[in-house]
């Protein structure tokens, strides 16, 4: 069985790794954006390689969601474009970007309030189905993407969460759901905007490891992070944005490091600075 | 005998009503309140086609259903680019819009109305009451399968997300307005088979038959039984259609009656009676819970 | 017949500006489309009738429908709208609204009588001729009370506390409470205002036709939202220029084209056709759908 984009429609476990080839799965060429007479980006321009984990971070208002946005196809760029595995994608819609391989989370929790916990990943997990014409109108296939669905339910530690709905559930549980949704998208690449946000200091471990075990299993992960110390913790590589540029990038030890990086940080007389 | 199958009949028509507005309103979230717009197409075309051109009721079922379609597709299609407020009252609009087309309008009868419109033959037999009470019942139960499959099937997982949050289900990869659109359509195919049945049953319509008023009726079914639920919402149809021959004895009430069930049933359980999160919904839930338990 | 149509024209607008910026103000604060607001419309005209009868002034007239529809206005806010205002299901309010106005307009019906009632007024104005161009009493009567009000509501909305508050909360809600702006009070000034131009509208209107009944409501109830919406929704100046358009398009077409179209559905007309061209209304940004 293998779906539109002809990805193997299995859970991610079984993706064949590709953290050894250091091919780029996603180009930024010379994004820029503005909003009404405000630059948000300003010619930013990276990659990130199949198999990494990269970070993307800065001080409040550098433009990380911005970026985030334009990968996704929120936002179109005012100039420049980004390539993901090779094609343009900037200004194809949302949904069609989704169903490249590009899955996301969200900073501020985006649950289907009133469906279950099944439910919600259902809508993920049948989301190919539901990109066909004459599918969505029968209940094809159901059984299997429900299985499909509490594995990967069981996988996030939400099995006991299942049968309840969305919005009863707290924050953590909140973001594991959202990334158990993304991850049923059998993606390529994982986009985290701020995913351990708002988390106490267990669940922000629990999440490292989480996002980890993820990564192990041949995705390649970038994330918007605002917390440095998390993005040291798990990413091989940072990207650093300050007022919509791209000031620094490389490995996270370097980066942190790096008086520019502080300076941008310092400036902003903020608490997470990078200081030894 | 004959007052009764009248009455059934109108309910039913009533509720197949209430059940593809329910369609769009209900499970996608997108305030239509002009439905009354789409039967009125339904109706109109059935009557243009029965008395101008002599197709038969059972063409006619199919002409309205698709005139109706075609122009609740357009309707979606302006609906995607539209915030949920703005669309409230362009449906609005488009129910003000029809009813003035078909007032001044020579083709649609202007003022007068279209008559003379020839009741169903089948077999040989011309419809009267009794087979129109069965026909309109038959319908009800075929759109309530419908909807109930739909609920089940993928795409009622859609709407019901998308309801939710749009940008979610977008970034699940789902085309949001291929989804909003599709339920504007089959709720207003739908709408439209409710206005052939009516037409042919009255035999006579004016464009007041399907004002604004109309709509609000439509829409206080749906909130009432409440939105999403098939079985609620044809229970709000079934206890507002009867309505008025409940209550003819405070007839003069009627519009109190039903502007006051509107503001109350916002104000206190906007699910309605049998929406998500209503209090008889939780109720029947905890006593299955208590059973299980207790079994 | 250009100019006369013109006079005609800036009148019918300016009786609708008064309705659509009481709308403006309720949207402004709260981003409900409050259809009730038609309801203090004709509910002014009522207690203006009442008014006038027992002391044959104007100004009592016109007091007296201001008062009782801001308190109405007040009363609504508190026990209904802001109860059910839930951003995430923005259909309960507009749902409650169409029941108010019901509600409301049964009541007249019940109360008053399904009659037409008269409203002979003693106006402030004569009637005027301009060359071949009539402006009648009550025409003079309306463009002067909308003028001033208008310059009323610039002065409130500019210069007092309460009015800056309206203007903060309905840039963005988040800001104006992260400033502390007392949202109850501006809440209450937004409603009790709204429905006071409401209801001074209502009482030219019943003065200008010499006619209340219960169902005067209907017709203005759903084309005002049209209004609003080309408006831009929440902005009062366009709120202003919207009417002024749609009153002048009824004009126009009214005595150039003659009934043959009605003029009651041209608002909505020009709605459908604008929205289609552009989603977020004439005169603002940020209508559209993201």
């Amino acid at each position: 069985m293998v779906d539109k984009a002809g990805r193997p429609e299995q859970l991610p476990d079984s993706l064949p790794n590709e953290a050894t080839t250091t091919e780029a799965i996603l180009r930024v060429d010379h994004v820029t954006i503005h909003f009404g007479g405000l630059t948000a980006l300003s010619g930013v321009d990276f990659q990130v390689r199949r198999g990494e984990i990269c970070g993307l971070v800065g001080p409040n208002g550098a433009g990380k969601t911005t970026l985030f946005n334009v990968v996704c196809g929120v936002y179109r760029p005012s100039a420049g474009a980004v390539y993901f595995r090779g094609q343009a994608i900037s200004g194809l819609p949302v949904h069609r970007i989704a169903r490249q391989g590009i899955a996301r989370t969200f900073q501020v929790v985006k649950p289907i309030p009133h469906m279950t916990c099944l439910e919600n990943v259902m809508v993920a997990a049948g989301a190919h189905l539901l990109a066909r014409t004459w599918t969505p109108f029968t209940t094809r296939d159901k059984r299997r993407v429900e299985s499909r669905a509490l594995e990967a339910l069981d996988r996030l530690g939400l099995a006991g969460e299942a049968h309840l709905p969305a919005g009863q559930l707290n924050l953590g549980y909140l973001r594991r759901l959202e990334l158990a949704r993304a991850i049923l998208l059998n993606p390529s690449l994982l986009l985290l905007d701020e995913p351990v946000a708002g988390l106490g200091y267990d669940a922000v471990e629990e999440f490292i490891a989480l996002i980890r075990s993820l990564h192990r299993t041949g995705l390649t992960v970038l994330l918007v992070e605002h917390n440095t110390g998390v993005a040291e913790a798990l990413c091989n590589r940072l990207l650093v944005l300050d007022q919509g540029r791209l000031i620094a990038q490389g490995h996270p030890d370097q980066v942190l490091s790096d008086p520019v990086v502080i300076e941008a940080y310092l400036g902003k007389d903020d608490q997470h600075a990078p200081i030894p | 005998m004959n007052y009764w199958m009248v009455l059934l009949t109108t309910v039913g028509i009533w509720v197949l009503l209430a059940l593809s507005l329910n369609i769009i309103t209900g499970e996608t979230g997108q305030p239509n309140i002009g439905h009354a717009a789409f039967f009125g197409i339904g109706a109109y075309a059935a009557a243009v086609a029965g008395t101008r051109y002599g197709v038969s009721f059972w063409g006619a079922l199919v002409i309205a259903m698709l005139a109706s379609a075609a122009i609740g597709g357009l309707l979606g299609l302006v609906s995607i680019r539209l915030r949920n407020d703005f669309l409230a009252i362009t449906t609005i609009g488009l129910n003000f819009v029809v009813v003035a087309v078909f007032q001044t309008v020579p083709y649609f009868g202007g003022a007068m109305g279209i008559g003379g419109i020839k009741p169903p033959q089948l077999g040989g037999l011309s419809f009267g009451p009794l087979e129109f009470a069965i026909v309109s019942w038959v319908l009800v139960g075929l759109v309530v399968l419908l909807s109930y499959h739909l609920q089940r099937a993928w795409f009622g997982y859609a709407l019901r997300a998308i309801r939710d949050d749009e940008a979610a289900v977008e970034a699940m990869g789902i085309n949001v307005r291929r989804y909003k659109v599709l339920a504007f359509i089959i709720g207003a195919a739908l709408a439209g088979l409710a206005g052939c049945v009516y037409a042919h049953f009255m035999t006579f319509i004016s464009s007041t038959d399907f004002s604004f008023n109309v709509s609000v009726t439509i829409l206080s079914m749906v909130v009432l039984g409440g939105r999403g639920s098939v079985l609620g919402v044809l229970l709000g149809g079934v206890l507002l259609g009867i309505a008025p021959e409940v209550f003819r004895f405070i007839s003069n009430f009627r519009l109190l009656v039903f502007g006051g069930i509107l503001v109350l049933v916002m104000r206190f359980s906007p699910s309605g009676l049998l929406g998500q999160g209503s209090w008889l919904r939780e109720r029947f839930a905890r006593l299955r819970g208590a059973d299980l338990h207790g079994g | 017949m250009f100019l006369q149509q013109l006079v005609n024209g800036i009148t019918i607008g300016s009786l609708y500006s008064l309705v659509a910026l009481g709308l403006t103000m309720v949207y402004g604060i709260m981003r409900v489309l409050d259809i009730a607001n038609a309801g203090a419309y004709v509910l002014g005209a009522y207690l203006g009738v009442w008014g006038y009868t027992h002391t044959h002034s104007l100004p009592v007239a016109l007091l007296a429908g201001v008062i009782g529809a801001a308190l109405v206005g007040y009363l609504f806010q508190r026990l209904i709208y802001t109860p059910v205002n839930r951003p995430d299901d923005p259909i309960v309010p507009l749902i409650a609204s169409i029941g108010l106005f019901i509600v409301m307009e049964d009541l007249f019906r019940l109360i008053a009588g399904p009659w037409t009632l008269t409203f002979p007024a003693r106006l402030p104005f004569q009637r005027l001729a301009l060359g071949g161009v009539i402006v009648t009493g009550s025409q003079l009567t309306i463009l002067a009370t909308a003028a001033v009000l208008f310059l009323l509501l610039w002065l409130v909305l500019n210069k007092t506390k309460i009015g800056l508050g309206w203007q903060a909360t309905a840039q963005d809600t988040e800001t104006s409470m992260a400033m502390g702006i007392n949202t109850r009070a501006v809440l209450a000034f937004a409603f009790g205002m709204g429905y006071a131009f409401s209801a001074i509208a209502g009482i030219l209107v019943a003065v200008h036709h010499n006619a209340v009944f219960p169902t005067m409501g209907d017709i203005p109830s759903y084309k005002m939202l049209a209004i609003v919406v080309l408006g831009g929704l929440g902005n009062p100046l366009g709120a202003i220029l919207a009417s002024m358009l749609i009153g002048l398009l009824e004009a126009f077409v009214g005595g150039y084209v003659g009934s043959s179209i009605p003029t009651d559905a041209l608002a909505f007309m020009a709605l459908i056709v604008i929205l289609l061209v552009r989603p977020q209304g004439l005169f603002t940004s940020g209508g559209a759908a993201k």
